[in-house]
This record gives structure tokens, C-alpha cells and sequence, in this order.
């Protein structure tokens, strides 16, 4: 039996140092070659070798060649906001507002249903953060979707620290306002980014409440819940031009749209959902989330979506794309960059996932068509370089 | 009266009408799509559709110019509950046969819901009493067109007799507790319209709308799901009545008497499910309308029950229709076209052809890609929903 299953994996699995050259009617890089007509994707040690167009792709010798035929070929989705990569009761320990020591990687679940279907929807990366019930709940950790272990899937943790502006930490006790919210989050993060600048000049002992705090806001981001148009302001105010700790906004719902200026001014990128819109009613209009940024002077922001799942499923990530380009959040290849190579930028893993390009993952999944359309379908979904999801060999899941 | 009629349409006929041009036209009369298109419109009628280089743009009409949108009939939703613009007035549940009542009533026109689903690409919906009795009245088919004034509204009454099969109509300790009972109480209702119809028209008004269904005037739409009912509704009404029926639902295990339903070449109104997962008892994840098409179904329409899902996501059925295995042509057809043929009104609505009423959705892109936005839509020649006025949906 064990050695059946092996055999089986030896299957799917490309042996080390195989070079496989997958060619396909489009390949969609997210790169600089943005949209590739007849392309090739050149993947070895579960690393992309090369991508371009398949005449220009010189097959290395002892290579093996998959025509993938007429699909699309994307990079993996990346989530830059989930909490289903992990057990969903464990969602937020709330002991007291703000809690930095705190991590998901402790409760990471590989291999969960959830992830699953995320593979079924191309989902490939995903950050998994805890909730949003207090205003520093802890650090979150970037995972792959597939992959049987804790240190198999975990990409990098920390992945993020999450901090939750207003709205829902107001629950956690009579009287707590933004006056104190405020307050009580930009003196958790000053503390803990002084004693992160201490330690490493060896002027500091070890701290375990902010042990993670070391790479934050140099290679670790926060991801910072929050919405409404004065919350969006002390995001980028408070969190990015003074601390300079590179938030990124995740949710920038209801009317916070009107800041596109200030995210372009301070460089903080827009991960937007898992609201699509916001439905003013003063004048009955609707207004779509990720074309009110764009419109307002966000234009040259990096902007991307999240689903906030399991608010949203995570399988429906591609969808979230579709509804901003839908309400005018530019072209096809806006919403689909928006969920490859910008949610990479917003995490700080430009270099690892989210592109087609020399030396990044080779994260990728086959298409019936453009993933922004839902009448299209996920056929294949490969995560550094392996076969994790195959609609045709595992049944379709979405 | 009659000759200040007559004037009036005079006078209409004589007015300027509109021209409509288009990216490409869909007029789902044939499988063919009409590329840098002409539409002529007037007098709340569709004049000529057509290549532009063959059709002149009349002096003194306005001109619609939308060169990177489509055109297609406005959608048809067979099976919908918004027509008070909430759940009020459902469903009369005194006996379990009521075919005296009727929708017309409670209609309240341009409402809320209506507004919604204008802006999601529906024009016309037949509005329809719930399921909780077997026999629940007639329903109405209402225009969604900006009126205060219900008769305005109405496209045609009666639109359907709605009859619930199974499930929700099932009553306890009481006759029609089980499918025994209701399906008696169904043929005996059955046989008593027959009669009426035969006897003359007003013979007997408690069920004189089910007398206009035996005079081919209207079909019974029938709430009903898994293979046996579905199936039983077919052999009931279509097979031995010999009336028109449109077989609303068709879900849950429906599917798994599909190649015995093609036979039948049954009016399919597929939805609010789009899949079965459950039902079919061997947890494989099954498109319905793809099924049912696959099985050599080719009558098929979609539905979103409205409320139950939102009556602006109706063109969004077919999207996931074909998501789910539908092909192209068959799940365009399914909004339009085949539920109009199916509600027995395709000499009116669900295709632009001239001759027909100018109930016309322009788009930004193809009907069932939901990136794109309905950006106009006309209602007998009449613009109800224009997107540079706000987006709606």
C-alpha cells in the first residue's frame, strides 16, 4: 500500500533536477512579458527556470515537454488575508488589546478542506492572521496551500503582524475608543520596534513579547484591518509615514476610497475586500471599492483583494477580481496582476511568488480561460512545481 | 374611446423612433451574432435589426451609440417572488388547491427589486405565488418598466398556474400528506378544468384560469425536484393532460431521469441550484443545466426565484450554468429566447427581431460575462435603466 502511494507520487511528483517544459496557449506571467501568446513555462527543482513565448524557449536537453494545450497558464493566487490555513477555532485569542506575542504559526492545519478547495480556486500562497477582536493580536504566517506538514507548507513565519484599527476591537470593552485604540497600538509598536532596534545593536536583552518584532518592517509587513475613511488615515499616517513599519491595508472599505493619494504618497499597498463595493446612501449610488482608489489618485497604488475567508471562500478569490473590474477597477490584467504579483508586493515576497519569472516558486495553475471569468474553470494547480490539484485525477472541487 | 385609441397609435406610429448601434448585436433568433449592428425602434417595437452598412439611421431619430457594447433581448425570469418588492402576499395557504387566486393583486410595479433587476439585465419576470400549497393561484407576467400603475405593467395575465409538487405543499394529518394524496387532488383539479374548458369560457370561474391552460393560453409552471417528481410532473400534465407545462426547478437527483425528460422534449426552468453535489447519492459534483444538456435536453431556461437569489443575479444563473458545463449558445438562449417560447409569448418578447417589443440590454460586454456591466436597457422602446445615471448593479 505504502508503496503504492509512493508510486503514485513519483507520478505527479517531477523527479530532482527534471526540467519540465509546460507550453500553453497563453501564459500569463504578471511579469514585465505580461500576457504571452503561445508560451512556455520552464520549471525545474520547483523553482521557474524561464517563461516566453514557446518558439523563443530553447528545450533543454533531457527536458520533458507537457502540451497543456488550450488553457491558460497563471501564476498561483496569492491571499494576502485568510484565516482558514489554520484551525478556524483559534481564530483570535483576545487577552488583552494588544497582544504581539501571539502567532498563527501555532495553529497552522495543512492540508485542511479549506485548502483544499483554495487549490481547486488557483489560490497557491496565503497569509493566515488571526482575527481581528483586538487591536495587536498577533503575528501571521505565510503558508503554501498544499504540503502534509507544519514546516513543509510555511513559507515564512512571521508572515505579518496584524493589527486591527477600529470597528471590531471596540467590542472588547466599554469605553474602548479610538482615542485609546490609537494610542494603545502605536505605543505596543514603539516599544516593540525600539526594542528591535536595540537588539540588533546589542543593546538589549532578549525579549520574548516582542521576539518577532526583529524583521518587522523590514521584511515582515503588517496587516492592518481597517476601514472607514479616518481609520484609513491613521493606517498610513500613524503606521506608515511616522513608523515606517510598511503597512499594507487590508478591507479599505466604505468611503476610505478618497485617500488614493496619501496610499501613492506613503507607498501602501490596497489589498481590498472582501467588500467589492460601497453603497452610499445619500445618493443611492454605488461606488466600486477598487475604482473608487484608482479614481481617487490611487492609480499608482498597488492594489490587490482579498475574501477575508472564511467570510468569503477562499476558492472564490479570482472572483473578488472579476466584481473590481466589473465596477471600474480598470482592465482584465489590472484584476489579475492585482492577485498575483501586487499581493506579493504587499507581502514583502516579490522575489518568491506571485510572478512567472527566473527563480521565483513554480506556483502556477492551468485554466479553461481568463480566471477572471467565472464561467472559466481551474484544471491543474501545481505548487513548487508539483501536481497538487487535478480536477481530472482528484474530481472537480469548484 | 376606441377611435381616440386609434388616434393615439397614429400618432405614435408617425413619431420618431430610436436607432440603437451596437458593437455586436445577439438577437437570439439564430445562433449568429451581428457584428457592427443596427437597431431601429419604435413605437415600443423592434423595426429592424441588421448589419449597419444596410440599415439608414432615419431623419430625426435619436441616435443610441454604444460601438463596444452588445445587444441582446432583455432577460426573461420565469420563476420569480419580487413583485411586492419583498416577501409579502407569498402565498394564500388556505386549501391546498387555489387556482382562483392570482398575483395580479398584489403587484406592486417599479419597486425596489424590480429597479435591481432592470439593472442586472431582466425585463420581463412572471410573478408567482409560493409553493406551500399543491396548487397556489395564477401568476402574472410583469414588464419591469418605470409605471405607477399595475395594468401598465402587465405583459399578460395570466402568466402561468403555479403548482408545487413535492416538499414544501406536503401537509400533516391532513389529505396531501403524501405524494398519494396531492397527486390525486392535482388530476382531479386537472379534470375539472378540462371540463370548464370544454363547457365554454367563464363556465366556471373558480377555475377558469386553469381552463385558459387547456386552451393553450398560458402553461402551469410546476415547482418540482428530485427524478421522481420531475419526472411524475412530466407524465402528469405534459403526457396524459396534454397541457403546457414549464418543469420549474429540476433540481436536486432531477438529473438522473434527464435522458428519460429529453424524450419528452419537457420545457426545462432550471435553478435557483446551479449544481448538485447530494442528491445523486454518489457525491459527484453535477452542473444541472450542463447535465440536463448533455442528456440531450435542448428546452432550457434558468430561473433565480427571487428572492431566493437576487433578481439582478439572473444572466449570473447562466454564467454558472455554463461554469458548470453548459455550452455557450444553450445558456445565452436560457434567459431569453427559451423561457420566452417556454411562458408561450415568443411572438412578444425574448428575441430582437423586428415586429417584437423593443425590450433591448445593452452591455458592456457578453451577456454572461459578469466583469462587464449593463450599461442601458429599454423596455418597449422606453429607457428604464441608463448606468451614467448611477450604477446599479
Amino acid at each position: 500500500m505504502i508503496a503504492l502511494a509512493l508510486l503514485a507520487a513519483a507520478a505527479v511528483a517531477p523527479q530532482d533536477g527534471e526540467t519540465v517544459v509546460y507550453r500553453a496557449a497563453k501564459v500569463y506571467t504578471a511579469d514585465v512579458a505580461g500576457m504571452i501568446n503561445h508560451g512556455a513555462l520552464v520549471v525545474r527543482d520547483g523553482k521557474v527556470v524561464a517563461a516566453g513565448p514557446a518558439r523563443a524557449i530553447a528545450v533543454p536537453s533531457g527536458a520533458r515537454v507537457e502540451d497543456l494545450g488550450m488553457v491558460w497558464l497563471v501564476p498561483g493566487l496569492v491571499e494576502p488575508h485568510c484565516h482558514i490555513a489554520g484551525s478556524l477555532g483559534d481564530l483570535n485569542d483576545g487577552v488583552f488589546l494588544a497582544n504581539p506575542e501571539l502567532s498563527t504559526h501555532a495553529v497552522v492545519e495543512p492540508n485542511n478542506p479549506y485548502l483544499r478547495d483554495a487549490r481547486a480556486g488557483g489560490v497557491t500562497t496565503a497569509l493566515l492572521i488571526p482575527g481581528s477582536g483586538n487591536n495587536v493580536s498577533g503575528f501571521g504566517t505565510l503558508v503554501k496551500t498544499a504540503g502534509d506538514t507544519v514546516d513543509e507548507v510555511v513559507v515564512r513565519a512571521p508572515g505579518s503582524l496584524k493589527v486591527a484599527q477600529a470597528g471590531n476591537p471596540e467590542r472588547y470593552s466599554w469605553g474602548v475608543g479610538r482615542a485609546l485604540m490609537n494610542w494603545n497600538t502605536r505605543d505596543t509598536l514603539t516599544k516593540g520596534k525600539t526594542w528591535a532596534e536595540a537588539f540588533r545593536a546589542g543593546d538589549a536583552e532578549f525579549a520574548p513579547r516582542y521576539e518577532n518584532f526583529q524583521e518587522l518592517g523590514r521584511t515582515v509587513p503588517i496587516s492592518v484591518h481597517t476601514q472607514i475613511y479616518q481609520v484609513v488615515l491613521m493606517t498610513i499616517t500613524m503606521l506608515g509615514r511616522d513608523l515606517k513599519l510598511k503597512p499594507f491595508i487590508d478591507h479599505g472599505e466604505f468611503e476610505a476610497w478618497t485617500l488614493g493619494p496619501l496610499a501613492v504618497e506613503y507607498g501602501v499597498p490596497l489589498m481590498l475586500g472582501p467588500r467589492s463595493i460601497h453603497f452610499d446612501r445619500r445618493d443611492s449610488h454605488i461606488q466600486g471599492l477598487a475604482a473608487g482608489w484608482r479614481d481617487s489618485g490611487g492609480a499608482g497604488a498597488v492594489v490587490g483583494y482579498n475574501t477575508d475567508s472564511p467570510v468569503l471562500p477562499e476558492e472564490e478569490l479570482s472572483y473578488q477580481a472579476a466584481l473590481g473590474v466589473r465596477y471600474g477597477a480598470g482592465t482584465n490584467e489590472d484584476g489579475l496582476k492585482g492577485l498575483t504579483a501586487n499581493a506579493s508586493k504587499a507581502l514583502l515576497i516579490e522575489d518568491l511568488a506571485g510572478r512567472l519569472a527566473p527563480g521565483l516558486d513554480a506556483d502556477f495553475v492551468a485554466w479553461t480561460g481568463d480566471p477572471l471569468d467565472p464561467r472559466n474553470h481551474v484544471l491543474k494547480t501545481w505548487i513548487r512545481g508539483e501536481l497538487v490539484y487535478d480536477a481530472a485525477r482528484d474530481g472537480r472541487r469548484y | 374611446m376606441l377611435h381616440y385609441f386609434a388616434l393615439a397609435l397614429l400618432a405614435q406610429d408617425s413619431a420618431p423612433g430610436r436607432v440603437i448601434d451596437v458593437g455586436v448585436a445577439l438577437t437570439m433568433d439564430e445562433r449568429r451574432p451581428i457584428h457592427n449592428a443596427r437597431i431601429l425602434v419604435r413605437g415600443g417595437r423592434i423595426e429592424a435589426v441588421g448589419p449597419r452598412a444596410e440599415i439608414a439611421a432615419p431623419a430625426g431619430w435619436e441616435i443610441l451609440s454604444f460601438p463596444e457594447s452588445v445587444a441582446f433581448p432583455g432577460g426573461v425570469d420565469l420563476h420569480s417572488h419580487t413583485q411586492t418588492g419583498g416577501w409579502d402576499d407569498l402565498n394564500d395557504m388556505v386549501n391546498p388547491n387555489n387556482p382562483e387566486f392570482r398575483t395580479l393583486d398584489t403587484v406592486v410595479p417599479w419597486n425596489d427589486l424590480y429597479k435591481d433587476g432592470v439593472a442586472g439585465g431582466v425585463t420581463t419576470v412572471n410573478a408567482i405565488p409560493g409553493s406551500g400549497t399543491n396548487m397556489s393561484g395564477a401568476g402574472t407576467l410583469v414588464r419591469l418598466t418605470d409605471t405607477a400603475v399595475v395594468d401598465e405593467a402587465v405583459l399578460r395575465y395570466p402568466g402561468s398556474v403555479k403548482v408545487a409538487q413535492g416538499y414544501n405543499p406536503e401537509r400533516f394529518g391532513d389529505l396531501g400528506g403524501t405524494r398519494m394524496g396531492m397527486w390525486w387532488m392535482l388530476r382531479w383539479w386537472l379534470d375539472r378544468g378540462a371540463a370548464a374548458a370544454k363547457a365554454g369560457r367563464n363556465s366556471d370561474p373558480d377555475v377558469e384560469h386553469l381552463a385558459g391552460i387547456f386552451r393553450k393560453e398560458h402553461p402551469f409552471l410546476v415547482h418540482t425536484a428530485g427524478a421522481r417528481d420531475v419526472f411524475g410532473t412530466i407524465r402528469m400534465f405534459q403526457l396524459e393532460a396534454k397541457v403546457p407545462v414549464v418543469v420549474s426547478h429540476c433540481c436536486f437527483s432531477g438529473y438522473l431521469a434527464a435522458p428519460a425528460i429529453a424524450a419528452t422534449q419537457a420545457a426545462l426552468n432550471i435553478g435557483p441550484r446551479n449544481y448538485d453535489f447530494s442528491f445523486g447519492g454518489d457525491k459527484r459534483f453535477v452542473g444541472l443545466v450542463g447535465e440536463y444538456e448533455r442528456t440531450g435536453n435542448r428546452d432550457m431556461s434558468v430561473q433565480t426565484d427571487a428572492g431566493v437569489v437576487p433578481q439582478e443575479e439572473f444572466l449570473y444563473q447562466a454564467t454558472l450554468a455554463e461554469r458548470l458545463g453548459c455550452s455557450t449558445w444553450e445558456a445565452l438562449e436560457s434567459i431569453n429566447s427559451d423561457p420566452a417560447r417556454q411562458i408561450l409569448i415568443e411572438d412578444r418578447i425574448g428575441r430582437l427581431v423586428p415586429g417584437l417589443d423593443a425590450d433591448i440590454v445593452i452591455k458592456a460586454g457578453q451577456p454572461l460575462d459578469p466583469r462587464s456591466p449593463v450599461q442601458l436597457v429599454l423596455v418597449q422602446g422606453d429607457i428604464v435603466y441608463d448606468i451614467r445615471a448611477g450604477q446599479r448593479y
